[in-house]
């Protein structure tokens, strides 16, 4: 309850938070808000944003709708910042718990795993998976917690290597508890608060991940997304500069948000700092 | 001549504290020559005074009203330059723990040096020469040496007298000294107070003692002010303060530190429940880049303690009592010897197998703030141990209600968190913790060290009578010779891992072997130890 009054009390992380509920309630409704699919060819092309009210973002070389574009785009972006931020989680956690926990040599097996996939640079690793992959949500999501999950594992195992030391901890192992319930009852909610604001990181990373890779022409071609938008109007930058401004103003706007948010849970949860 | 006089001090809380004024009406004087005692308990505001006549308060706090005059000054009207020429020169100032107050990246040579400096002495060679003085004369062996160690390298009483040469770079008129010697053994803990008595007469200084302990302010006081909440219940010679007390608070604070045995008792000649022999276990740590520098927590170490019976453990920090405890409850594992709980042997078994067993020992945390489980409400901490044991919902929550009710604590605490709770009732939590699962050993590991006297005395009782009730066994670690003898059958004593004396509390006090024993109950810091005060058996 502090945490959220210190949290809603910061001017930026509020915005944000409110402008990420609002992007996602639009995304979730795209398909009432526009009457057509977004690949839909319905107006004439390269129509400038505020000049036909039926499509008052304007419409691309092929003359497809702007708007509904970035509706769906929305979709996809959130998806995959979304998934790929909770299957890093769940990586991460699982490595760092067993690692910190544990220790010894368990915890050395897992730190050079971790650090092999550290050194690889991780834009390259992201593409060349997605490739071998074939581009769909899938394996761009799975694309991205790969590269991403060291991080977070080594947060979660620095974490869990102080919580262990800790006197309540101790006190777990001396009435019994498991190494399992220890972890769950005892060191995990000490931990949470960290590990929450890394994750709405890794959750901007992933939107950014997901444009670049979009706009290398790995996406799914199914699913209209930020990234494709701009690669597909790169062409036209000094002719119609909208179509690829509207959607690079949309991926930062999104990316912005979210670091937004991470802040301001990064201050609410610092004990002890008048704001 | 009055050096010091502090006038109607009034220091005001924000709102919302537990009270309106950290001090409140503070009148007091100093004279050169002169050591006042300022002793009150945790958050009695006894710090703030050293604060406030620093000009150092703590951000929001600011005087209210009061006059602080130094050599017939008012302070009020310098500038924060005309402080700041005072500070570290005319009035310096000695903290409780040495090793946050040195910088751990600077030679003490060169932070001495830096004081000098800050106020003015030009040449470097005079700089040195006061430096190397400084350290001979706060008795540091081979100051020449020395000058060029880092803090860390140095011993926790060492950096205490490299903190007092500090203090003195410039003879200050006033020293100041906060709680100088709680976090030092009490060897040295005699050492520093003999050395700032030594420095004190010496160069004529008035010195502002400010502690919570009785027995330090025997040991060096002149005169002595009680505290207690910010407000003064009791001011006079120290004579007449420790031997007729008239303030009811001042008495209770005074029977705390001269506390009989709680109920003398009979011999015990229970079942052995708790016996190691032969433990050993040794520490390696990196010692540069292929070095190992190992250390022997634990050599040879046999004890036993029977059904009912209270066994002290009693040494210095680095004696290896607190790794005896952690091995005794299998914390850690030892690498040699045995254990044996309830007559089975333990010291060897997997942590897997080891678990049913451990209802059977509990432990006692030193720290009543980092043991307890902050995001876990009270009722679901005590619940824990029962849980695991298998218990039903239902069951576990009834026990941790009579638990709560046993050790004191209102109902109410069972829906709670911790950090609503005072040092002394969070260990009351810790105890009902370990109650929980009804152990027949209990190992309380320095469980009253973070304590006032007043809360250690309460938390002792408690043990006392909850070990009558239930038949418990204690192993009772701790470094305070006077918080052993007053609940301890037997005590152990240990020195480098070692057991060096092992015997009836009563017969140790009278008549101990070891020159070390000898030495630790020397250093109880009163003015030649009075045993009559710990009168024990008979």
């Amino acid at each position: 309850m502090v945490v959220f009054k210190r949290f809603i009390r910061q001017p930026s992380a509020l915005a944000g938070a409110v402008f990420l509920l609002l992007l996602a309630a639009l995304a979730t409704a795209a398909p009432w808000l526009t009457d057509s699919s977004p690949w839909e060819m319905n107006t004439q092309p390269m129509l400038a944003p505020f000049h036909d009210a039926s499509h008052w973002l304007g419409s691309d070389l092929l003359g497809r709708d702007l708007g509904s574009g970035l509706l769906y785009g929305a979709r996809v972006s959130l998806a995959v910042g979304v998934l790929a931020s909770l299957s890093t989680l769940l990586v991460g956690l699982l490595v760092g718990a067993i690692a910190g926990y544990f220790g010894g040599w368990l915890d050395g097996v897992l730190m050079r795993i971790a650090e092999f996939f550290q050194i690889i640079p991780q834009l390259v690793l992201a593409v060349i998976l997605v490739a071998v992959l074939e581009p769909s949500l899938g394996s761009i999501v799975l694309a991205i917690s790969l590269v991403a999950w060291p991080g977070v594992a080594r947060l979660v195992r620095s974490e869990f290597l102080t919580l262990r030391q800790r006197e309540f901890v101790q006190a777990a192992r001396v009435l019994g508890q498991s190494p399992w319930g220890i972890i769950r009852e005892q060191i995990l909610p000490n931990a949470l608060a960290p590990l929450l604001v890394t994750m709405t990181f890794v959750m901007a990373t992933a939107i950014l991940t997901e444009a670049a890779l979009a706009f290398l022409g790995l996406s799914d071609p199914e699913a209209m997304s930020w990234g494709y938008m701009i690669n597909a109007s790169r062409g036209l930058l000094r002719d119609a500069w909208w179509m690829s401004f509207l959607p690079g103003l949309a991926i930062v706007l999104c990316v912005l948000a979210v670091n937004r948010v991470g802040e301001g849970l990064r201050v609410a949860f610092e004990p002890g700092r008048s704001l | 001549m009055t050096l010091l006089s502090v006038e109607h001090l009034r220091i005001a809380l924000p709102a919302g504290a537990d009270r309106s004024h950290a001090l409140y009406d503070l009148s007091l004087q100093l004279r050169s020559g002169e050591c006042l005692c300022v002793v009150g308990e945790s958050g009695s505001g006894k710090s703030m005074l050293a604060k406030a006549l620093l000009r150092q308060l703590p951000v929001p706090l600011t005087l209210e009203s009061g006059r602080l005059v130094f050599r017939q000054e008012d302070l009020a009207a310098r500038s924060e330059a005309g402080m700041r020429a005072l500070r570290g020169r005319a009035i310096s100032m000695v903290f409780q723990e040495p090793m946050s107050a040195l910088n751990p990246l600077l030679r003490v040579g060169e932070q001495i040096d830096e004081t000098l400096r800050a106020h003015g002495v030009q040449s470097g060679a005079e700089r040195r020469r006061r430096v190397l003085d400084l350290l001979g004369y706060v008795g540091l062996p081979d100051p020449e040496r020395l000058r060029l160690a880092y803090p860390f390298e140095l011993s926790g009483g060492q950096r205490q007298r490299v903190v007092i040469a500090m203090a003195l770079a410039f003879d200050p008129a006033l020293l100041i000294a906060d709680e100088p010697t709680s976090a030092l053994d009490v060897t040295t803990q005699a050492q520093i107070l003999d050395l700032l008595r030594k420095i004190q007469q010496d160069k004529g200084m008035a010195l502002l003692f400010i502690t919570h302990d009785f027995a330090v302010v025997e040991a060096i006081a002149d005169r002595v002010l009680v505290l207690e909440q910010g407000r003064v219940v009791e001011q006079g010679s120290a004579q007449q303060v420790l031997r007729a007390p008239q303030a009811a608070y001042t008495r209770q604070l005074l029977a705390a530190v001269r506390a009989q045995p709680l109920a003398p008792r009979a011999r015990v000649d229970g079942a052995v429940v708790l016996k190691a022999e032969q433990l050993g276990k040794v520490f390696s740590s990196r010692n540069g880049w292929w070095g190992r520098r190992t250390t022997q927590a634990l050599d040879a170490v046999a004890v036993q303690l029977r059904e009912g019976e209270t066994l002290g453990v009693v040494g210095e920090s680095g004696s290896g009592k607190s790794t005896l405890g952690r091995c005794l409850v299998r914390l850690l594992r030892a690498d040699s010897g045995q254990i044996q709980w309830l007559g089975q042997d333990v010291a060897g078994l997997p942590e897997g197998r080891l678990r049913p067993l451990r209802s059977q020992v509990q432990m006692i945390f030193q720290d009543p703030f980092a043991s307890l489980n902050p995001r876990q409400t009270v009722g679901r901490i005590i619940m824990t141990g029962p849980l695991v044991e298998g218990r039903s919902q239902a069951d576990a929550e009834q026990r941790a209600r009579a638990l709560l009710e046993r050790v004191g604590l209102p109902a109410t605490a069972f829906e709670r968190y911790p950090h609503e709770f005072s040092g002394g009732q969070r260990q009351r939590i810790g105890i009902a913790r370990a109650l929980a699962v009804e152990p027949k050993v209990l190992i309380a590991d320095e469980c009253v060290s973070a304590l006032d006297a007043l809360i250690q005395v309460q938390i002792l009782e408690l043990l006392e009578s909850l070990q009558r009730q239930l038949k418990l066994s204690i192993v009772f670690i701790t470094h305070d010779l006077r918080v052993a003898a007053r609940l301890c059958d037997r005590i152990a004593v240990m020195q480098h891992g070692q057991v060096v004396e092992q015997g009836d509390t009563a017969a140790l006090f009278s008549d101990a072997r070891h020159p070390y024993t000898r030495s630790l109950l020397q250093c109880v810091p009163t003015r030649g130890v009075n045993l009559e005060d710990y009168a024990l058996y008979d």
